[in-house]
């Protein structure tokens, strides 16, 4: 056997060691590595190296984790989605931006129809009387009080009605 | 509660009260007495005369309406009466002379009743009278003084 050859040959159970070991191995390649290994004593041992490598890892993953931290981060998860609602619903373009000119301009409504049932009806610029018709007489509509309205024929055609001093009819 | 929530709140409370007030206001359709159509008028005719005399008693309230525009000395009640129509009856009342004042509501509203009103050789007019307000009108002389015919509106 050449170096070549020898070299290549552990290289290759070597490999072959490694995927046995980690059970990537299978049917005939599998039983022919076995029956290799229980001819060579050294790859026994370097079997045996592996599996106690593998226990060292194993055993230093465990001894790694710390503890269980899944417990705070759950409590946590609700406050973080509260959180991040609050900051969507500040940052969403809906309307609580007419909140403010909203609020206003509702009280300003409520103020002015609050003045005006409060005061008094006054009185219509139109007046009582729409319509008269007194034919060739002469008429006097007089708003006499703000609950009397006065219609007053006076005379004859023509005949203006002499108001005295007190400017009465 | 954050500050969108108080503002919300303040807002809502806005739009209801603006809503009270609406249906509150007089001169909102809701305040009206709904569906009577029946317009009770108080009719009283009057003699006013310069001859010296005392005002009827039961006249003191349109003596104290008509004293500062119209010159008088006495004013007696010649008649008073309750006409109840419904809306576009004419009502009849006769003066102590032989005329007749007609009287026919027309509508009534939120700002009164809108009459026509005839006071026969005298004067016929439209008005709009609130209610309990007093439309006096001149019906002419009679007996060395003259008629008034008051109408008032007194409906519920």
């Amino acid at each position: 056997m050449s170096d070549s050859t020898r070299s290549a040959t552990p290289d290759r159970w070597t490999r072959r060691l490694h995927a046995y070991s980690d059970g990537e191995l299978s049917g005939f390649a599998r039983w022919r590595f076995e029956r290799r290994l229980r001819r060579s004593p050294q790859l026994q041992r370097e079997l045996a190296e592996l599996a106690r490598i593998g226990d060292w890892v194993r055993d230093a993953h465990a001894g790694a984790s710390g503890p269980d931290l899944w417990d705070a981060i759950a409590l946590r998860l609700p406050a973080a989605d509260a959180r991040r609602a609050e900051r969507a619903a500040g940052e969403r373009p809906g309307i609580g931006w007419l909140a403010w000119p909203g609020a206003l301009a509702s009280a300003a409504v409520a103020a002015v129809l609050v003045v005006h049932w409060l005061t008094p009806p006054t009185p219509s610029r139109i007046g009582v009387v729409r319509w008269l018709d007194s034919g060739p007489r002469d008429v006097m509509v007089l708003e006499a009080a703000p609950d009397t309205t006065i219609v007053w024929v006076i005379g004859p055609p023509g005949k203006r009605p002499a108001r005295g001093e007190d400017g009465k009819v | 509660m954050g500050r969108s929530s108080h503002l919300r709140v303040a807002l809502g409370a806005c739009v209801a009260l603006a809503g009270i007030a609406m249906l509150a206001a007089p001169g909102s359709t809701t305040a009206q007495s709904p569906g009577s159509n029946r317009v009770p008028v108080n009719v009283m005719i009057v003699q006013t005369s310069n001859k010296k005399g005392e005002v009827d008693p039961r006249a003191q309230e349109l003596h104290e309406k008509l004293k500062k525009q119209l010159r008088y000395k006495s004013m007696r009640v010649i008649q008073e009466q309750r006409v109840d129509l419904e809306m576009n009856q004419v009502g009849t009342v006769d003066l102590p002379d032989g005329r007749k004042v007609r009287m026919r509501p027309l509508h009534k509203g939120a700002k009164g009743v809108l009459m026509a009103v005839d006071v026969q050789g005298a004067v016929k007019l439209d008005a709009r009278a609130p209610n309990h307000h007093k439309v006096v009108i001149g019906a002419g002389e009679y007996e060395n003084g003259n008629l008034a015919v008051s109408i008032e509106p007194d409906y519920e």
